[in-house]
């Protein structure tokens, strides 16, 4: 088996060659690829020099690089946007400062605590593949994953701000890795959100804007956390109170 | 492969595997106050500065901090002249067993460095990833506020 290679492209023309080699694999943070075994691959494409970390806000969006972490993500949002919510408590201070948003919606675990509220605020993404550069939705890009294999994520863009929202991660402790998380926002009069942590990738949901909704049960699998029929019962007892957190808001 | 580390303000040519994590590398190069506990970016007792952030050093392949700025315990004071933080640590009874006490020491330094003054719950946020099986955490806050007034009085 040969050694391990590691490449640092600067620029789009350099990371292109890149992504056509087989066995490689894109290094954002870091974190998720240390949970398995990197000795399978035969590269590292280390994107930390593509100039991809910074926050930039215009017209109303925010532009986010791929490399910008959890930690810069959250003190740039004021404490009542989702991201902001999301992302403080995400994980761990260490942690916080190593994983990256464009790593973080590659990978896309069912942990996740950046993916619900992602999708609720409709993040867009720009993506640079191996012969042109295109913009897609994340549920898109989600949904057809398998035509972004040889693919690198350049930044994401959401709104500067967005209606009331309610974000919820089923957890033990403070800094324990989610069973589920789901966001929610209200929208012509539904419930409108996103839930993670399911055997689907994720599961988009709209229900009437009331307390006496009917849920229905959900994929859930059995996580060292909590069981199957335990995040069941959690999810339906929170999504009522974040939608009772909404209707009665009043702001 | 072979790299160029900057480390406690040193540059040194460091050769590792490019699977190997700068926590391996740190300990294999003598920088032995970098504590292995879990392996899995969840105790802290890693925790070292890359460009002035704590991170899980046991989270961070070594190859991708090359040529970055790295801290860890011993570049912020010595036995003889101690870092204030670590002068604190000590005067409020921070310390039992003391392995988890570097990471601690360095995500005070950088929490104090963004937030000089900060409120508990900041500081249980700043240190949410480092963990103590020895002190219950009261200790610990209450040498992060005493580091804060003597770092404030010392301007250090």
């Amino acid at each position: 088996m040969g050694e391990l290679k590691w490449y640092f492209p600067r620029s789009i023309e350099e990371l292109r060659p890149l992504l056509k080699k087989e066995k490689v694999v894109l290094h954002g943070g870091g974190t998720g690829l240390l949970r398995g075994d990197i000795t399978r691959y035969k590269g590292i494409i280390d994107l930390q020099y593509m100039g991809w970390k910074y926050i930039e806000e215009s017209n109303g969006y925010v532009k986010i690089g791929a490399m910008e972490t959890y930690n810069h993500v959250a003190k740039f949002f004021p404490e009542n946007h989702l991201l902001n919510i999301a992302l403080k408590d995400a994980a761990t201070n260490p942690l916080r400062n190593r994983i990256t948003i464009g790593g973080s919606i590659a990978y896309f675990p069912p942990w996740t605590c950046i993916g619900a509220p992602l999708l609720l605020l409709n993040a867009q993404l720009h993506i640079i593949t191996l012969d042109q550069e295109k913009n897609i939705a994340l549920k898109d890009y989600l949904l057809h994953r398998r035509d972004f294999k040889q693919s690198a994520i350049a930044y994401i863009t959401v709104p500067r701000t967005h209606q009331k929202a309610y974000f919820f991660k089923a957890i033990r402790t403070r800094t324990d890795h989610p069973a589920f998380t789901f966001a929610i926002t209200l929208k012509d009069n539904k419930v409108h959100g996103f839930l993670i942590g399911t055997t689907q990738r994720f599961i988009e949901f709209e229900f009437p804007a009331s307390l006496e909704i009917e849920i229905p049960p959900y994929p859930f699998f059995n996580k060292p956390q909590f069981s199957a029929k335990y995040q069941q019962k959690l999810f339906e007892v929170e999504l009522r109170r974040g939608i009772e957190k909404l209707l009665n808001k009043g702001e | 492969m072979e790299g160029i580390f900057k480390i406690n303000g040193v540059e040194r040519k460091l050769s590792f595997k490019p699977h190997q994590t700068l926590l391996d590398v740190l300990r294999a190069n003598g920088y032995t106050e970098v504590k292995e506990g879990c392996r899995e970016g969840e105790c802290g007792a890693c925790v070292v500065l890359l460009d002035g952030e704590p991170v899980n050093s046991c989270q961070v392949l070594a190859a991708t901090a090359m040529g970055h700025e790295i801290i860890t315990v011993r570049g912020l004071g010595t036995i003889h002249n101690p870092h204030p933080i670590e002068e604190a640590f000590v005067e409020a009874g921070a310390v039992q067993c003391g392995f988890c006490t570097p990471g601690m020491v360095l995500s005070t330094y950088a929490l104090l460095k963004e937030n000089p003054e900060p409120d508990e719950e900041s500081i249980r946020r700043g240190l949410d990833g480092n963990l103590c099986r020895c002190t219950g955490y009261v200790k610990i806050i209450k040498a992060v506020k005493l580091a804060s007034e003597k770092i404030k009085e010392r301007g250090r």
